[in-house]
């Protein structure tokens, strides 16, 4: 057993752990002052992003790691990747929550904490290999989560927010669990290759697992807001703190599509032959894909304010990944797998650089409706910028990432013989055009009646913005260019998506 | 990585830094940086040009761009060859010139930073056109090309006639890049690569079939003819003078009219091979004389000092295709190479007239400058005297080696288009002539205080005189070598070295010479009696003949405009988004807010996906079986 | 004789009961207890499992779900105390301030 290998394996989640009990106990005992907790939990998260990054580029082979870790944990190429883009993703968000409670609330390491150890669940559940571990840390991604949606506890939107998440958090976990027990019932086993070995001898599938197979994805559902399991999206969405959805939008969904990537794909295709279950798992992914499409875009539409438009676009949204995962139910699905994995990042950094923008907006308003983004040009030139940008991505504008990120899902899902979906696509892209548009229009093309209610008053007076923040939106603003036009992006994927289904 | 990709990404960085820093910059240092940012590609490019010669042509490729199953070669991927190296370097250092020369002309501009943002912008796409080793990429360049030329010429966004001229350009522009594009679409799909020394290659192209050659031939002479403002697509060229004259010489020396020359040099395989490639040719090399000829028509009629100097330009592209068709292609990009450096001097001199008119255009209202301006007097006849191709500069060689490659013992055609590019010439000198002697001899017809130039305005006419004088006086032994450096294909046979041929060029250019200076001895503004004019602006009809077209088109979506679009665009997009909001109205009702409802919904859909299974599969509890 | 599928059948009655009383409680508190009686339903499901099939691993998951479960009830009643504070009441058909 080599210690200091588990070490380095698993630095991203050890120094997310570390830094969230240091957090806890630097709140409580060393200073509570805002901006030094922000610094230690941007350069815990700062760390362990570089730690994923580096564990991807330079895997470590041969190292045997101890079997009770690898019994639970797995390290492949999938996973590694994955982290890295939920560690930057929430590292973002973290820069643009900087000082987004400091006038509101006192507890402001709380809530850096309470992100890490979110991060940290969502980490776990990306390598977990045991169905016991998956949903410890699920729950553990999702605890916070509630608990930051009604964080501004004085604010009664926010703290209907919260509980309504809770309420059909719970209710989904207690659903996604039972199917758990199913699972573990008809096959004899939690962890993920011993299910798929065992379920390899069965003469027949037992229903008990398929049931319980259909539950589990359902709660996945409900994380990521796909129809019809995403009734509580819009509002929480629009009734927590903005720099929260900031998070909840972004590193969240691509946790669970990753997961459930390698639940259904990963872990039971490798020897499991997960679509000779005698459900058409096409025509079910097409479902939730289609009715998360249209639900999301539709609802979109008359929408006003501007985090409901989010909230819905981003069902919108979820439904192209399941369309892409529809795809992925034939014997080839390298290239389905792939533009999922693509998409889904493009998808995390596009609709984090968007809430970003009303995240640091809400400093200084209340009101989101498209109203409130007035002449944001002339307020702010940069966030206006990264705005278009992300929502330009979205929407699926050449040359952007959003735009190759369609292109290549389109074209997967057309050479996997569904050209039906692939129209389906193209139509709700068009729809989406509308709102993304009209959002567009409020913050450029309609002038700021007197300056507007937003904290920078006076026209290119850029003073609110840390240098930090401007970093990360800029990062923002040009990974929509520079993931859709540089190519050596795509190959990486690629090469992350030929490792799925190589077995665990 | 390789330093060619320098050339690129320095120019690009500039383009960036100016477009976003401009303010904190300001002025001087806004164009600093931009000179310096080409600066710098034009050392990389230098570099790269040695390299090329010291160790033969080489590919640096970046990344592969996109896998189209069954097309290979879309990669980011850069070649370097002579004919890029040299076209990179003609690129380059004309372009630092001409920004240099910029700093002083657009001092007194606002939008500074626009102005030198727009300017890299060309060299960068015009510099990812020439090293581009595959079409794709090399559209990516052309199309960029096309925009930044449509920002600069509508620089003087308040002016409404910019504007058009501008809209014109780009739109003339898009024809080019949709043949281009039809190009690349006929020869991904016949040949399954794109890559430059992959599809002309001559096992590729013996499996073409003649009509694939015809076809791509076409396009791509279409392309290179609304980049290059040949008949009967040139009409945007003498309109882009609205630009600011450093954008007319950048257009007309460097960036934007040489991509088309380039273009079918670079494709001279595919030209040259079987019946069709030939056809192609002959039509190449009619048009690019007769363009020629038209051109210098046009010039003669014309009395704006610009729009002489753009009739010019097209038609010393014409005496570039008139080359590329009869196989000199080497002469083609020599004439290409010296002309961007007396192009750019006679534009940027007139510039400097210009201003010091305070904006006068009219050659018949200038005059007397030669004693005022000296300096600048002597960098224009020297420009002038290149582009009437009198020896010893560098004009004559490059337009005698197109004359000579063009003439042929014993074949009608051939000689027939040497007598056109004689009587070219002849006609090139009688403009170039006259506008020089209204200019700087005629007595002077203004009386405002000359607006003089600053030294950052006059050295680089001075570096561009010498480097036409210097080459020139090279001269012959120059000719053979950069056309063998140049290109890599063979030099077209001359037959003889210095003889007939050449003395009837030397005359025909003394003679045009001769008549506008005994014209102006008798007091004539010009020789062209009025009545003539139109006649020989006929090549103008051609805008005409497009705006009647476009016309007739304008009507005809009137009509449609009235009668049918209202039926299509408003009615049915209302039923559309009356239907799509109707149901989400209906849809938000649903989002009622209540959260034991939000309840309901996640269990009965957890119900459905569950009925959906019992549907299928008849349930057997089958714990540990 | 009692078997598997009693204790599942019973383990089942409970879900449905918590359940039924997630969608028809209006008190938030009532809504958290049928929560931790669906929790425990599958803590029936995994115990009796793992009994029959003489596995451990079922009795280590229960721990466990017991410990998340009472970790899901710390958040919900904190939540839930935060929206009386603000409106004084905790019946969830009225905390319906957003919606659209």
């Amino acid at each position: 057993m080599n210690w200091s290998h588990l070490l380095v394996q698993f630095t991203p989640e050890l120094a997310v752990l570390v830094t969230a009990v240091w957090v806890i106990l630097s709140d409580l005992f060393l200073s509570r002052h805002p901006s030094g907790l922000w610094r230690q939990c941007f350069l815990g998260l700062a760390a362990a992003t570089i730690g994923a990054a580096f564990l991807y580029q330079v895997p470590t082979p041969g190292v045997e790691l101890p079997a009770i870790i690898t019994r639970v944990l797995l390290v492949s190429p999938l996973t590694s990747s994955l982290k890295f883009v939920v560690l930057l993703l929430s590292t973002l968000a973290v820069v643009f929550s900087y000082r987004s409670f400091e006038e509101t609330e006192r507890h402001a390491g709380e809530y850096y904490s309470l992100i890490l150890f979110s991060v940290l669940g969502g980490l776990l559940c990306i390598s977990s290999q045991d169905l016991v571990l998956f949903f410890i840390s699920f729950e553990l991604l999702s605890l916070p989560l509630y608990m930051l949606c009604g964080f501004r506890r004085y604010n009664s939107a926010s703290a209907e927010a919260g509980l309504k998440y809770f309420v059909n958090g719970a209710l989904s976990s207690a659903l996604m669990l039972y199917g758990i027990s199913w699972i573990y019932g008809s096959l004899g086993s939690t962890h993920l290759p011993t299910l798929a070995a065992n379920y390899a001898v069965v003469p027949s599938p037992p229903s008990g697992f398929l049931v319980g197979c259909l539950l589990v994805l359902s709660g996945l559902g409900f994380k990521v807001a796909v129809a019809p399991f995403h009734t509580w999206a819009p509002d929480v969405y629009s009734g927590a703190p903005p720099a929260v959805s900031t998070f909840l939008a972004s590193a969240p969904k691509v946790t669970i599509v990753g997961f459930i990537l390698r639940l259904f794909w990963q872990s039971l295709d490798g020897t499991g032959q997960f679509f000779n279950l005698p459900v058409d798992w096409v025509f079910l992914f097409t479902v939730l894909a289609a009715g998360s499409m249209f639900v999301g875009n539709l609802s979109a539409l008359p929408q006003q304010d501007v985090r409901k438009i989010f909230a819905y676009s981003g069902i919108a949204q979820i439904g192209y990944i399941f369309l892409g995962l529809a795809a992925c139910n034939n014997p080839h699905p390298q290239q389905s797998f792939s533009a999922v994995l693509f998409y889904t990042t493009v998808y995390g950094i596009s609709n984090l650089g968007a809430w970003a923008v009303l995240a640091v907006l809400a400093r200084g308003q209340e009101r989101f409706d498209l109203d409130s983004l007035r002449g944001l040009h002339q307020r702010n030139p940069a966030l206006a910028a990264c705005l278009a940008l992300c929502l330009m991505s979205l929407a699926g504008v050449p040359p952007l990432s959003g735009f190759m990120g369609k292109f290549y899902l389109f074209r997967a899902i057309y050479e996997s013989g569904l050209p039906f979906l692939v129209v389906l696509g193209i139509l709700n892209s068009v729809i989406s055009l509308f709102y993304y548009f009209k959002v567009l229009k409020a913050a450029y093309f309609v002038e700021a009646e007197d300056g507007g209610t937003s904290f920078l008053q006076a026209p290119s007076a850029g003073p609110a913005l840390p240098m930090v923040q401007q970093l990360a939106f800029q990062l923002c603003l040009w990974s929509n260019v520079v993931l859709g036009l540089w190519p050596a992006v795509i190959g990486e994927v690629e090469r992350v998506a030929s490792t799925i289904t190589q077995g665990s | 990585m390789d330093f060619i990709w320098l050339v690129l990404a320095l120019p690009l960085l500039g383009s960036l830094l100016c477009s976003t820093h401009y303010r904190a910059l300001g002025k001087a240092a806004t164009g600093m940086l931009a000179s310096l940012a080409i600066l710098g590609a034009f050392g990389a490019a230098a570099a790269t040009w040695f390299r090329v010669h010291a160790a033969g042509s080489y590919t640096s490729q970046l990344a592969t761009w996109l896998h189209i199953p069954g097309v290979s070669g879309v990669d980011v991927a850069a070649l370097a060859d002579p004919l890029s190296a040299t076209m990179l370097c003609t690129v380059t250092g004309v372009a630092f010139l001409i920004h240099c020369f910029s700093m002083g002309y657009m001092s007194d501009e606002e939008d500074y930073g626009r102005f030198f943002a727009s300017l890299n912008l060309f060299v960068a796409t015009m510099v990812l056109l020439v090293m581009a080793n595959n079409l794709a990429l090399l559209l990516v360049g052309w199309g960029g090309v096309g925009y930044a030329s449509y920002s600069l010429i509508g620089f003087y966004r308040q002016k409404p006639s910019a504007v058009s001229a501008a809209r014109k350009a780009f739109l003339i522009n898009v024809v080019g890049d949709v043949a281009m594009m039809f190009a690349i679409f006929i020869i991904g799909s016949r040949v399954g690569s794109l890559e430059f020394t992959s599809f002309l290659g001559p096992a590729s192209l013996d499996r073409m079939s003649g009509e694939t050659i015809l076809a791509a031939g076409v396009c791509l002479m279409i392309a290179a003819y609304a980049k290059s403002a040949q008949l009967p697509l040139h009409t945007w060229l003498p309109d882009a003078m609205e630009g600011p004259t450093p954008v007319s010489a950048l257009i007309h020396a460097a960036t934007m009219v040489t991509a088309g020359v380039y273009l079918m040099v670079r494709c001279a395989p595919l030209f040259g091979h079987g019946p069709e490639g030939a056809d192609l040719m002959v039509i190449m090399a009619r048009l690019g004389a007769i363009t020629a000829l038209v051109a210098a028509l046009c010039a003669v009629a014309q009395n704006d000092l610009k729009r002489i100097l753009a009739y010019s330009t097209m038609s010393q592209l014409g005496y570039m295709f008139m080359a590329a068709g009869v196989g000199a292609y080497g002469a083609a990009i020599f004439h290409l190479v010296s002309h961007a450096f007396f192009k750019a001097l006679l534009f940027l001199t007139a510039g400097v007239v210009i201003h010091a008119l305070h904006g006068e255009q009219d050659i018949r209202k200038m005059g007397g400058l030669g004693k005022k301006m000296p300096g600048v007097q002597l960098a224009f006849l020297i420009g002038a005297l290149a582009l009437a191709g009198i020896p010893p500069l560098v004009g004559f060689w490059s337009k005698e080696a197109i004359l000579l490659g063009t003439f042929q013992d014993g074949n009608m055609e051939r000689q027939l288009l040497w007598g056109v590019g004689i009587l070219t010439a002849l006609l090139t000198a009688y403009y170039t002539g006259r506008a020089y002697v209204l200019t700087f001899w005629a007595p002077a017809r203004h009386e405002s205080e000359l607006h003089l130039p600053g030294s950052s305005m006059t050295w680089p006419l001075a570096v561009l005189s010498m480097a036409s004088v210097a080459a020139g006086l090279a001269g012959h032994e120059l000719v053979s070598e950069v056309q063998s450096l140049a290109t890599h294909l063979p030099v077209a046979e001359t037959h003889e070295t210095f003889g007939a041929l050449q003395i009837t060029a030397i005359l025909a250019g003394l003679i045009g010479l001769g008549v506008a200076y005994s014209s102006h001895k008798t007091g004539r503004a010009s020789l062209v009696p009025d009545s003539a004019v139109p006649v020989l602006l006929g090549c103008e009809s051609i805008d005409s003949l497009s705006k009647g077209a476009a016309g007739s088109f304008r009507s005809f979506a009137d009509m449609v405009a009235v009668k049918v679009d209202p039926v299509i665009s408003q009615q049915a997009p209302d039923l559309i988004q009356r239907s799509l909001y109707g149901t989400s109205s209906l849809l938000c009702q649903l989002q009622g807010g209540s959260l034991r409802l939000y309840a309901v919904a996640v269990l009965a859909s957890s119900t459905l996906l569950a009925l959906f299974v019992y549907g299928l599969f008849s349930l057997s509890i089958g714990a540990g079986q | 004789m009692i078997g598997l599928p009693h204790y599942l059948i019973l383990s089942a009655l409970l879900f449905s009961l918590g359940l039924y009383g997630v969608l028809t409680r209006r008190n938030a508190i009532g809504v958290l207890m049928a929560v931790e009686l669906m929790f425990n339903s599958v803590n029936i499901n995994l115990m009796a499992f793992s009994h029959y099939m003489m596995d451990t691993a079922g009795l280590a998951f229960c721990i466990f779900v017991i410990t998340v479960a009472a970790a899901e009830v710390t958040v919900g009643v904190a939540l839930v105390l935060s929206v009386y504070r603000n409106r004084n009441l905790i019946d969830l058909d009225q905390v319906a301030e957003l919606k659209g």
